[in-house]
């Protein structure tokens, strides 16, 4: 369909192996981009692909790290060289250990450094490795994810926390770099389904009852239903006089801004 | 919770940037300071108490730089060593402090709405701002205060002074009233005191009216 929003635009996409990942990749492909999803293993990935293959979409399964510098590299020019180009580069990756409360007593060096390496530097990674061929096109598009906490500062994870601050201070900064060269960068900051966020509140059910009594729609997000439209939009042209921006997809949670 | 007001003693810990300048007013002021280059405080003696750690950790070189030329060392050193240092500051804080002060926090304004070419110490300085947040949180149980200050980029990164479009866009000259080194030891000091313990997690932006707070 030429009238879909994404029709016929490449997208990388990290962490797809996420129920978040996966819901963006199918929106992204049921809007008419082709798509390149990079996980680390194969299974979830390959099933995904299949899936967006047997509807009609195009897809490619690229085995990546997004805390390996040669290994995000070889992601995005393996995605250009089998797509001829590439529109959209999206990092959804985060630190599986991202929603584990943590003391900031008891936060080590290296388990500072663990999850950085994924959630902020691996933004780094994906963003130095993407920028010639979105600068290509002239309309390039950046996005990664943040979260509400970033901008609030949680006290849970002082390191997710730190990590997706540090986020949008880098995204601001890159959408003024990058604005002369026509891509926009823009972050997302969902209240969504996920693996982690589901365990976490099946462990803290007091912190769940909280939560939901502070989201004016009463629930997170469904990843496929609620969440990946919006960044189907954000990556489309009807946002593309949209850059530096932390967008909110959380039901109202964070409104202070 | 009582500050320990009579002591008034002060760490100072910046690294990658030069805070004599705020050394010299908090004297003035009536504090006695240490000053330290250790992240982790750890050269700092604790025998008379600490009542205040004002804390700057910024990357050695600041020099704007593409994203899309950067290597992985620099941004290493860029974006990731400064938020470590605060991390080993604030963890060290509590010990240090005795359960009881104020942590104030200093980085450069430009970071609050981005520049280009210094996406890297933006990363860094951001992530400071919100863990100086998520730190304050942890601490609301006890008698910890911790808040952060914007100060004018220039302040904290001279060798940025020049570059373009570090501050707000405004027609003709930038009309700042851009505080002085006093103007911004007051306010530490008044962190420090009775007005602190109102605040908790927040960014006072002392920039002389260039960015405001959304």
């Amino acid at each position: 369909m030429k009238d879909a929003l994404l029709h016929s635009r490449v997208a990388v996409l990290t962490g797809v192996g996420s129920g978040l990942g996966s819901g963006l990749a199918t929106a992204f492909a049921t809007a008419g981009a082709r798509v390149a999803l990079v996980a680390r293993s194969s299974g979830v990935s390959d099933a995904l692909a299949d899936k967006i293959i047997a509807a009609g979409g195009e897809a490619i399964v690229l085995r990546g790290d997004i805390s390996d510098d040669e290994s995000v590299g070889r992601a995005v020019a393996s995605t250009v060289e089998h797509f001829g180009g590439l529109d959209i580069a999206v990092q959804i990756a985060a630190h599986p250990r991202s929603s584990t409360p943590l003391e900031l007593s008891a936060i080590t060096d290296a388990e500072w450094a663990t999850q950085g390496d994924v959630t902020l530097t691996g933004c780094f990674r994906l963003a130095r490795a993407a920028y010639p061929a979105l600068r290509a096109n002239g309309r390039g598009r950046f996005i990664a994810i943040t979260s509400a906490y970033g901008l609030s500062g949680d006290g849970g994870n002082p390191i997710y926390s730190a990590q997706k601050g540090a986020l949008r201070g880098f995204a601001k900064s890159l959408a003024k770099e990058w604005g002369p060269d026509g891509i926009t960068v823009n972050l997302f900051a969902p209240s969504s389904e996920s693996e982690a966020t589901t365990a976490y509140f099946e462990r803290f059910r007091d912190a769940w009852e909280g939560f939901r009594k502070a989201i004016p729609l009463g629930r997170m997000g469904n990843p496929a239903i609620d969440i990946a439209p919006a960044v189907v939009a954000l990556a489309s042209d009807q946002f593309g006089f949209v850059t530096g921006q932390t967008i909110p997809i959380d039901g109202g949670f964070y409104t202070t801004l | 919770m009582t500050l320990h007001a009579q002591t008034r003693t002060a760490v100072i810990a910046a690294t990658g940037c030069d805070l004599s300048w705020l050394a010299d007013c908090l004297r003035a002021s009536g504090w006695s300071l240490r000053l330290t280059g250790m992240p982790d405080l750890a050269d700092v003696s604790t025998e008379s108490g600490i009542d205040l750690i004002v804390h700057c950790h910024l990357p050695q070189s600041a020099t704007p730089a593409t994203t899309a030329a950067m290597s992985s060392e620099a941004w290493e050193r860029i974006a990731m060593a400064p938020m470590r240092h605060t991390l080993a500051t604030l963890r060290a804080a509590p010990t240090l402090l005795d359960g009881q002060g104020a942590v104030v926090g200093l980085g450069p304004a430009f970071a609050l709405n981005g520049t280009a070419g210094l996406a890297a110490v933006a990363a860094a300085v951001e992530g400071q701002r919100t863990l100086v947040k998520a730190t304050a949180r942890q601490w609301l149980r006890g008698a910890i205060i911790s808040n952060w200050i914007a100060v004018a980029t220039e302040d904290l990164l001279p060798d940025l002074a020049g570059l373009p479009n570090l501050g707000r866009y405004a027609v003709g000259e930038p009309i700042r009233r851009r505080p002085g080194a006093e103007a911004v030891a007051a306010l530490i000091d008044a962190l420090a005191g009775m007005a602190g313990r109102a605040l908790a997690g927040q960014t006072l932006i002392a920039d002389g009216g260039d960015w405001m707070t959304p």
